[in-house]
Order: structure tokens, then C-alpha cells, then sequence
């Protein structure tokens, strides 16, 4: 995996992850505002923010970040995942729907699909 | 030189020379590998500072301080605020850019030759390229350095 | 299999155990897979308890191999026979006064020798015992080669090949384990001569004693020489100078002589998938920042993911309360079922989903090896508190619920430590709580209501960390535990070990604390219910009448006193006890709670709150803590300590309270 690579996927992603964390945090598109998950995913753009400072000196450190973030990127998705299934279910159980397009935040289950493409594709290099 | 385990820099190794921990301590820093005569290096430093791991014997041990002061080790490498007067060779500098730069501008980078001349307990005196320069602790603490062997 | 499960339980360990069974112990360092290769051994034929008088826990199981029972017991990992940790203490008693039929020593094949130390103390004081060399598949993916039958040869034991993960080498040490259970040999491998000589100097000394018969004098001498302290006690004899040093030296020789022929490293590249994986999680910046990002998805996934089952088990039980309320005709007998019986059992259940919840995303994160790198990050932290960063994780759950904060405590290895840690957990604010907060700030601090609740948490975090001071100070001499830790290689944990880990510990709550909060609630509905059917004119109406007095120098009223009562069930009753005690719904400005507000100055509802925080727990937390700590002492502790500086606390309130209005 080139150092270039990495670099593109890490300015890519850390961009990316910041606006999904802001878009969280507001609830601007397709998502429910939700402060502190927000934060949390705004902690996922960091991990691949701080990669880009690592000297280029350092290339396995700066891929590092990028295997951790995206595996970061994956495990909110499928936490998303599970959190709004957990939520339909309960609202289903006491017989209200209280889902809607919203409350899904696709823009971040999505991307966290993609970063499980460039996970398995990182670890491959490791192994 | 003899430093103590908790002053050796990240990055580098040392040779266990004594272990001055307390007797219900010492049998299980036996049996984690910390015995006399065995190479140990520092792995990296908690984001507190506090606790450190150390590999040694092939896995990873974090210690507090308060207990690898207790750890006294021989080792080439050590940060400048403990060198005694004599000549050294820069290993490495821990810091970001702006220090880097700092220290290249005084004349130090990796590889530079260096003579300390005093030391004080505010920092040391050095000569390096036929300059003398002060190095403040805080700042010597970040420069790691090589002895070497007096010809 | 449910069938041999209910088998298990009818004998603990400790009792007797009978002569068809082979008792085998599980003996090494931690992190080396040894729970692992327990689960492989016996599978689901397992139980958790605690060892007798200690907070440790026991994992027991029985494995049938040939025509063979065996009993297998997993026994703390440590890193040293010595008796200086309670760990290791266990373990060692174990071995020495239990004397299991065969030992099976669980080494690391990354780490051979470093974890063969442990061999070899087992070897200094008895016989049959097997080596099992663990996580093989590892070393050989790491290019490691280990030749077996040369370091059989050498060691003179048997010694197999095993991979807990794969299964590979399984049947070999179950093999093993039947064929040496029927012959029996104790090796012993030599010191340099200087420290024989010693040796069987104390050791001739030694036979003498007629009290000693049954002790190997050669380890006795050994341990003397190393200056065991129990063993000095139990001799009586002083050996004089500490040889500890170069008898560790000297084993660690003999290992390196021992793996010259028989173990070949491969070269060690540096920066593999493990140091990538630290080098993020204890990142400078990002460690503190992924590790809060962690906690928050487990405190998440236990609440969130528990609640559509909660609400389920709820309301199941509700139904079922309701139904047997109209369907029995004897009306106490029929609330005694339906609020009593039923209520309380609902109470145990709907703990349930969280509980496991909670101990299957733990057993992800202890498995995997994340816990220890936590733990490592947010050390300094704690360390002024003097505890580790262990317990750092188990509080931050308490804002949740103190009971899985409690529960959590397992994962902490030092007693000491853990103790503290499950003495200041009731202290966290959890969200029962939280409604009563809202209530009475709501009612008395109108716009500050917010703030109110705010410093009640800090107000919490603060206590919590003063208490712990005081708890170390006060049991343990302030003397902070050492913390050595070792940073495991991280791992892929298998689904069986996770449902076994999550089952076990799951269950073990249930069974323990399920009987105690239930018998709790049978007595809160008697001193609700009798002796007139109404609340008003009950036990615990008179009950909280006649403290009355005994709270009024901090201005509570009965039906206050009486609400604190009934929170001893929940805390979040105490809400639903004031508004039936008023009279009235809880609806905000209701003229029950209008009442209140006249009867109560603001700095005696925040006296109350303070109150409310800290005096005794809940019959859950209760539970847990008579459980996990092992001693109903704890419990005494915690209640009279709460109530103790409850008073005290609520008391400073109002004074300083009613200095100022």
C-alpha cells in the first residue's frame, strides 16, 4: 500500500467523519441531533486527523491511524445499526412507531460500510 | 552510565543492574523477566507520562515509576540532563517540529557531536562546533544521547 | 449436559472430592489462554464461584476422557508461585494443601520463556504435571518452531502442543492427562552447586522437623532460601542472606540452556498489527479521547440495547401482577403475589438483560486485550486516588447503574483495590436517581433547578474519590496497589469463549444477588401493605413517623423519612413514595407536592437530595455488593458509612443552607 495512498485516505476520511460528526451534532440532514454521539464520531476524525501529523518519516505510523479509524468508522456504523433497531424494537414492543428516515443517520452507517472496505484492505497489509 | 529504569528514553534499551523494589514486590518482577543482567527497553509512555511499558523477555510490562525508579539499569542512551562532563553523540530528539528546529538552529540534530562541559543544575553547559551553548533542563531532557567511550 | 451442570454443583471445591474424579489444576501467567483452553477442555461443563474468603474468582468444570472423570479447576494466572499477591496465594494453596492429582502448566509458545519460570517452580515442588504450550497456531503463523519431545526429554514431564483458538493439540493433553493420571513421576532439575549445598543443608535440617512430614523439604528449603515469609513463619528456621536473586538467575539459565535445542525465535518485526493497534489506542492525545469514545458505547450498548427487553420483561410482569391481582380473592394474598412475589421477581429479571449486556461487551473488551491498554491510558489518573486504572472503567459504568458498576469489579485483579472500588460505587449517581433530582429541583430551585442536579454530580465524583482515599487509608493503610501489568497481544475472541464468560458471570449474579433483592422486596411490600391494607396507615408510615424525630434536625418530614424507606427498593421510588405519600399524582404542580414545598425549605430539599445520594443503596446494589465482595462486613460498611455521612452531609446543608436564606 503507497504512503500516497494513505495519505488521500486519510485527508479523505478525516474530512468526511468531521462532517458526519458535525451533521450529528446539529441533526442538519438526514439525522436526529445527537450531541454527544456526535463527539464521539468527531473522536473518529481525529484518529485520522492526528495520522496526517505523523512525520511521512513514520509511514507505518500514518497507516496505523488509517487501520484504526476506519475500524473505529465500521464499529460506529454497526453500533448505529444496532442502536436504532434497539429503538424500533422498543417503540414497537410499547406500540409506537417512533422511527423515522432521520433517526437512521445514514450519511454515517454508510461511510461506515465504506470504512470497512478500507479496513480489510489495510489489514491485509499487516498480515 | 547506571540511570534508573524510569529515566531510560523511550525507544532505547538498558541492562538491569539491580533491582531495589520492596521483597513482596521483587519475586513477581522475577517471574515477569526483570532479573539481573537482562536487556530491557522502553516501548512507550502512557499519555499522562505515568505508567511506562517496557518490553522485556518478548511481552509488554507497564510500570509505574514509583517502581522502575527502584530499577537501576546500565544503558549507552540517556536523555542530556543526566550526562555527566564528557562527549556524547545526539540518538535522537523528542519533540515536535518547532523543537526541532530550535535544537538544529543551536547546531544539534541527530548525529551531532556534543561536549558537556558543566552541569548545572538548571541545565547544562555544551560545546558543540566550537560554541558553547546552554541547554535548559526541560529542553536537555528531551535530547537523547550516546556515550562514548573515552579514547 | 444439564444433567452433569446440577452434578457440579452439589459438590463445591473445598468439600471433599471424591476419589473417581481426577483433580486436575489449570496452572500460568495470565494472558496466556489459559481460560481459553479451559473452555476447550471442559465446554460447557463449567461453573463460576468465588474462592473461599477472597474476591477471586473460581472457574470449576469436569471433562470426561476414557474411561475417566476429570475435575478441572482453573486457577488464578500468576506469574510466580510466592505468596505475595492474593493471586498467587491462591494458587499455591491450592497446589500445596488440596494437592491436585496433576498439574497442567499453560505456557505461551510466543512467550516460552518467560512463562516456563512458572514451570519451573511447579516442578521445584511436585510431580505429575504436564506442559501444555499454548496459542501454537500464533507461533507458527510468527514462524516459532518448538521442538516438543526434545524439551520433554529435557524436562523429563510430558509437554504438548495446543491451540485454544484452533483446537489443534486438544486431544493430545486430554491423552496426556489420562496417561500420566495413572503412572506419577516428580522431576527435579538442578541449581548451581553453590545453592545445592544450601539446599540440602536445610534440607537434612528440615527432615528432622516431625511437623513437616508433609511438605517437600527440598522446596521448603528453597522457599527458605528465597525468603518466603510464610514459609520462615512455618519453619521457624532463618536462612540468614536473601539468595532470591540468583535463584531466579539461575532458573532463568537453566530455562535458556532448556530452549537451546528445542525452541528457534524467528525474527521479531516490529511494528506487526499489535504495535499499529497501541500505537492509536495509547496515542499521546487520541488514548484519553478513544477510551472515553469506548466507554460511551458500552454504557450505550448496555442501556440502550437492554431496554427493548426490559420494557418486555416489564411489562410481562406487569400483565402477569395484574392477572393474578384479580384472579385471587383473598386480597393480601393477592397483593402479596402480585406486588410482593411477582414485583420482586420482575425486579431480579428485568436486571437481566443489562447484566448480560453489560458482561458480554466487557468479556469483548477483556478478551480482545483492550482493557489492560484502558487501563494503562487513565492509570495516572486514579493513581492520586490512590487505585489503578482499572476501577476507572467500573465507576464511570456506576453512572448507569451501580450494580453493573459493581459487577464490573471482576475485571480488577488487585483485592485490595477492587475492594475500594465496590465500597465507593454507590456513591456514583446512577440514573435511579436521576427522577428524583428532577423532581424535587423542579419543585424548589425553579431555574436553578439545573444546576442543582449538576452539582449533585460533581458533588458525586468528588465524594466518590475522597471516599476511596479514605477507604485505602482506613483498610489498607493507604497503601496503593503496584500495579505491574502485562500488555497482552491482542486477539480475535471466539464466540463460545464470550458466551461462556457472559453465561456464567450472567448467572452467578442471578443466583446470588436474585435471592436477596427478592426477599428485600417481600419485606418492603409487609411494611407497605400490613397491617391495614393502605399505605398511609402502614409499617412503613409508623416506621417513618417514629424516625421522624431522629430527622429533624435536618427538616425532613414522615412522609420524606417513609420515601427514603421505600428507596431502599429502587431509587427511583422514592419519586412514585412522595407522590402517594402527598396524596397526589406527580404531575409537576400537583397540590401534593405543593404541600411539600410548604413544609420544606430549598436548602432542606437539597439536604435531601444530598441525602438521597448518599445514604444506603439499593437492595440490588446491596446484593452485588454482599457477592462480589464476599463478606456481609462490606455491606455494614457501606450502609452505616452512607447513612452515617448522609446525616451528616444533609445536615451541613441545611446549616450552611439556612445561614444564608
Amino acid at each position: 500500500m503507497s504512503t500516497r495512498l494513505v495519505t488521500i485516505l486519510l485527508t479523505l476520511f478525516a474530512t468526511l467523519m468531521s462532517f458526519i460528526a458535525i451533521n450529528t451534532i446539529f441533526g442538519f440532514f438526514l439525522t436526529i441531533p445527537n450531541p454527544v454521539f456526535g463527539v464521539i464520531i468527531f473522536i473518529n476524525a481525529l484518529v485520522y486527523f492526528y495520522g496526517l501529523l505523523e512525520s511521512r518519516d513514520y509511514p507505518k505510523r500514518r497507516k496505523a491511524h488509517l487501520l484504526i479509524g476506519s475500524y473505529f468508522s465500521y464499529l460506529l456504523a454497526l453500533f448505529q445499526i444496532l442502536f436504532v433497531l434497539a429503538f424500533w424494537l422498543n417503540g414497537k414492543i410499547e406500540g409506537y412507531c417512533n422511527i423515522n428516515l432521520q433517526s437512521v443517520n445514514f450519511p454515517l452507517v454508510i461511510s461506515g460500510l465504506i470504512a470497512s472496505f478500507v479496513n480489510d484492505y489495510v489489514k491485509k497489509a499487516y498480515n | 552510565m547506571k540511570i534508573t529504569l524510569s529515566q531510560l528514553p523511550v525507544g532505547v534499551d538498558g541492562t538491569i543492574v539491580e533491582i531495589n523494589a520492596p521483597h513482596e514486590l521483587r519475586e513477581r518482577l522475577y517471574g515477569m523477566g526483570f532479573i539481573k543482567g537482562q536487556r530491557v527497553k522502553t516501548i512507550r509512555r502512557a499519555p499522562l507520562r505515568d505508567p511506562v511499558v517496557y518490553l522485556i523477555k518478548g511481552s509488554e510490562i507497564s510500570l509505574r515509576e514509583e517502581l522502575s525508579s527502584k530499577i537501576v539499569i546500565e544503558s549507552r542512551f540517556f536523555s542530556l540532563d543526566l550526562a555527566i562532563p564528557g562527549e556524547y553523540v545526539v540518538d535522537s530528539l523528542v519533540g515536535g517540529r518547532r523543537f526541532l528546529e530550535k535544537m538544529r538552529f543551536i547546531g544539534i540534530s541527530k548525529g551531532s557531536r556534543i561536549r558537556v562541559v558543566k552541569s548545572l543544575s538548571r541545565g547544562k553547559y555544551i560545546r558543540i562546533n566550537n560554541n558553547d551553548v546552554f541547554i535548559p533542563y526541560r529542553q536537555a531532557m528531551r535530547i537523547v544521547v550516546e556515550e562514548l567511550p573515552n579514547e | 449436559m444439564s444433567n452433569s451442570h446440577s452434578y457440579n454443583k452439589a459438590e463445591e471445591i473445598g468439600t471433599v472430592v471424591p476419589s473417581k474424579y481426577t483433580s486436575v489444576a489449570l496452572l500460568g501467567n495470565p494472558n496466556v489462554g489459559k481460560t481459553s483452553l479451559f473452555n476447550a477442555l471442559t465446554g460447557a461443563r463449567q461453573y463460576v464461584a468465588n474462592w473461599p474468603g477472597v474476591t477471586i474468582e473460581k472457574r470449576v468444570g469436569t471433562m470426561f476422557y476414557g474411561d475417566r472423570a476429570f475435575r478441572i479447576i482453573d486457577l488464578p494466572g500468576t506469574y510466580t508461585l510466592g505468596a505475595t499477591s492474593i493471586d498467587e496465594k491462591v494458587a499455591r494453596d491450592y497446589l500445596i494443601y488440596e494437592s491436585p492429582d496433576l498439574v497442567v502448566v499453560v505456557t505461551d509458545a510466543m512467550n516460552l520463556e518467560r512463562s516456563l519460570y512458572l514451570l519451573l517452580q511447579v516442578l521445584e515442588l511436585r510431580g505429575n504435571v504436564i506442559l501444555a504450550i499454548n496459542s501454537i497456531d500464533e507461533a507458527k503463523k510468527a514462524g516459532i518452531k518448538i521442538d516438543s519431545k526434545e524439551l520433554s526429554k529435557h524436562l523429563g514431564i510430558p509437554v504438548v502442543l495446543t491451540s485454544a483458538f484452533t483446537g489443534e493439540g486438544i486431544g493430545n493433553l486430554k491423552e496426556a492427562m489420562l496417561k500420566i493420571s495413572r503412572s506419577g513421576i516428580h522431576v527435579h532439575y538442578l541449581f548451581p552447586e553453590r545453592i545445592e549445598k544450601l539446599i540440602s543443608k536445610l534440607s537434612s535440617s528440615l527432615k528432622l522437623k516431625k511437623e513437616l512430614e508433609n511438605f517437600d523439604t527440598r522446596w521448603l528449603s528453597i522457599k527458605l532460601l528465597e525468603r518466603d515469609e510464610e514459609v520462615l513463619k512455618l519453619t521457624g528456621i532463618d536462612p540468614g542472606a536473601d539468595y532470591s536473586a540468583d535463584i531466579a538467575n539461575s532458573r532463568y539459565e537453566f530455562i535458556k540452556e532448556l530452549l537451546k535445542d528445542s525452541y528457534r525465535d524467528s525474527e521479531k518485526h516490529y511494528w506487526d498489527l499489535n504495535t499499529a493497534i497501541d500505537h492509536v489506542v495509547t496515542h499521546k492525545y487520541l488514548g484519553i479521547l478513544v477510551f472515553f469514545a469506548i466507554m460511551y458505547l458500552v454504557f450505550q450498548v448496555t442501556y440502550s440495547f437492554a431496554e427493548p427487553f426490559t420494557t418486555l420483561i416489564e411489562m410481562g410482569f406487569n400483565a402477569l401482577g395484574a392477572f393474578v391481582d384479580k384472579s385471587v380473592p383473598i386480597p393480601w394474598l393477592a397483593s402479596l403475589l402480585s406486588d410482593g412475589v411477582i414485583g420482586g421477581v420482575g425486579a431480579v429479571i428485568t436486571f437481566v438483560p443489562s447484566i448480560f449486556i453489560l458482561f458480554l461487551s466487557l468479556g469483548i473488551l477483556e478478551e480482545t486485550g483492550y482493557l489492560p491498554r484502558a487501563a494503562f491510558v487513565i492509570d495516572r489518573v486514579m493513581y492520586s486516588m490512590k487505585l489503578s486504572g482499572r476501577s476507572f472503567m467500573s465507576m464511570l459504568l456506576g453512572f448507569g447503574c451501580n450494580v453493573s458498576s459493581i459487577m464490573s469489579t471482576r475485571t480488577i485483579s488487585e483485592p485490595q483495590e477492587r475492594i475500594v472500588t465496590i465500597l465507593v460505587s454507590p456513591f456514583i449517581s446512577c440514573s435511579a436517581r436521576l427522577p428524583v433530582y428532577i423532581m424535587i429541583s423542579s419543585v424548589f430551585f425553579g431555574k436553578a433547578a439545573g444546576l442543582a442536579i449538576f452539582s449533585l454530580y460533581v458533588f458525586s465524583v468528588l465524594f466518590t474519590f475522597a471516599s476511596a482515599l479514605l477507604f485505602n487509608k482506613l483498610l489498607f493503610k493507604g497503601k496503593p496497589s503496584p500495579m505491574i501489568m502485562e500488555l497482552p497481544r491482542y486477539r480475535k475472541p471466539t464466540i463460545r469463549s464470550l458466551m461462556l464468560y457472559t453465561w456464567n458471570r450472567g448467572k452467578h449474579f442471578l443466583e446470588k444477588a436474585g435471592t436477596i433483592i427478592l426477599a428485600a422486596s417481600i419485606v418492603i411490600w409487609v411494611l407497605s401493605y400490613f397491617p391495614t391494607g393502605n399505605i398511609l396507615t402502614s409499617f412503613a408510615s409508623i416506621l417513618g413517623k417514629s424516625l421522624e424525630p431522629l430527622f429533624r434536625p435536618l427538616g425532613f418530614t414522615w412522609q420524606m423519612v417513609t420515601a427514603l424507606i421505600f428507596g431502599g427498593a429502587a431509587k427511583e421510588v422514592i419519586v412514585s413514595s412522595l407522590s402517594t405519600l402527598y396524596g397526589a399524582s406527580s404531575l409537576p404542580g400537583n397540590p401534593g407536592l405543593a404541600t411539600l414545598a410548604s413544609q420544606i425549605t430549598p436548602p432542606v430539599a437539597f439536604g435531601f437530595l444530598i441525602f438521597v445520594l448518599l445514604y444506603f443503596p439499593c437492595f440490588a446494589t446491596i446484593a452485588a455488593i454482599k457477592n462480589e465482595s464476599g463478606s456481609w462486613k462490606y455491606v455494614w460498611i457501606t450502609v452505616l458509612y452512607g447513612l452515617g455521612i448522609a446525616y451528616l452531609l444533609a445536615l451541613i446543608t441545611r446549616l450552611i443552607g439556612g445561614a444564608f436564606l
